[in-house]
């Protein structure tokens, strides 16, 4: 048995080298509940599982394997809590997964890899827990991670490493930026409709379209001012730039 | 980007990725880490932490990256510490450390 993490009530996930618990097949999870009975949960993985984390309806595992029921999961999945079907969450770091921690909408991972996705991660990285993209976290480990714990503004890592990267100063602006963009999508629509409920706002607005008729000059100006900086969110990262697609589209509507 | 020495245990800023200070410098593979906002839990097959011996399991204060005066001593490599609120708890509490052999 390598990991136990309670199901919130009562019971436990299990994690381990196994594919028997009280002589019923579960290949290396099982789910064991608060009355001690083996749950039916039962995803099919092929290889040892060494870290497990609860995440409200989702279970995330961590370990060697490449193969969750029918569908390929290299070392990390995320997996249904009610069905035991795994999500379509695919992080795909190149080695084992010793440990496991969600926190905050991010998974982060340690383990004895180098590449999280085609992404170089040494050991130790973090993805988004919606998306299973990695992040621009990267502390860079240089040794296998076996432990980790999240607390505050800390992840505390434990293993066989004798250096950590000092961060690099420009994945914190890219980070910061990428959490606002991302907050904004996610509240987005919510507030979309809030401004158009808001009679203030909308008068605002028909004010300015306006301004606009009486004074026709002006018009061209504003575009160009609009579309260099379409331009520029759009020369972005491929992935963000998708994600500011959608972020201007409330701001449009809002003039 | 440099590299700085941490000896088994680091603390990472979660929004920079920038190494933390902190620094228990512990002389053994850690296998378990647990950590509340008073208390930083190791488990391992260590025998110190900065020069104080801590067989096994530590409790590492969370600002200066010292070891506490918990010193449980225990006996075999533990791989399990409990997350939970306090490294003292987990003592009175046996079931929350196993040692790896008998696991």
């Amino acid at each position: 048995m390598h990991a136990v993490a309670s199901d919130g009530a009562g019971g436990w996930y299990l994690g381990g080298d196994f594919v028997r618990i009280s002589g019923v097949e579960r290949l290396y999870v099982a789910h064991v509940l608060a009355d001690q009975t083996l749950a039916t949960w039962s995803p099919d993985v092929n290889g040892p599982v060494y870290a497990l984390a609860v995440d409200g309806p989702t279970v995330y595992i961590g370990g060697r394997f490449s193969r969750v029921g029918d569908l390929p999961r290299s070392n990390i999945a995320s997996i249904d809590a009610q069905s035991g079907l795994p999500n379509v969450w695919r992080p795909e770091p190149n080695g084992p997964v010793r440990a496991l921690v969600a926190d905050k909408g991010t998974v982060y991972l340690g383990g004895a890899f180098d590449h999280v996705g085609d992404i170089e991660r040494n050991n130790l990285a973090a993805v988004d827990a919606a998306s299973g993209l990695t992040t621009t976290w990267n502390p860079d480990v240089n040794g296998d991670v076996a432990a980790l714990a999240v607390t505050g503004a800390n992840v505390y890592a434990g293993g066989s490493f004798t250096q950590v990267g000092e961060g690099a100063a420009r994945p914190y602006r890219r980070d910061q930026r990428r959490d606002r963009v991302r907050h904004d999508v996610a509240t987005g629509r919510e507030r979309r409709r809030d401004r158009d409920r808001d009679p203030r706002r909308r008068r605002v607005r028909r004010r300015h379209v306006r301004s606009d008729r009486r004074r026709p000059a002006q018009q061209p100006r504003r575009h160009r001012r609009r579309d260099r900086h379409s331009a520029r969110v759009g020369s972005g990262p491929e992935r963000s730039g998708g994600i500011d697609r959608r972020e201007r589209r409330p701001r449009l509507r809002g003039r | 980007m440099r590299d700085v020495p941490r000896n088994h245990l680091a603390a990472i800023d979660v929004p920079s990725a920038g190494l933390v200070v902190w620094d228990p410098d512990v002389n053994g593979d850690v296998r378990a880490v647990g950590a509340s906002a008073g208390v930083v839990a190791a488990g391992g097959s260590f025998s110190a932490a900065r020069d104080l011996p801590r067989a096994h399991v530590a409790a590492i204060d969370p600002e200066m990256g010292g070891a506490t005066l918990w010193r449980p001593e225990a006996e075999g490599v533990t791989a399990v510490v409990t997350p939970e609120s306090n490294a003292r708890e987990a003592d009175a509490a046996q079931p929350a450390r196993h040692g790896r052999r008998g696991s």
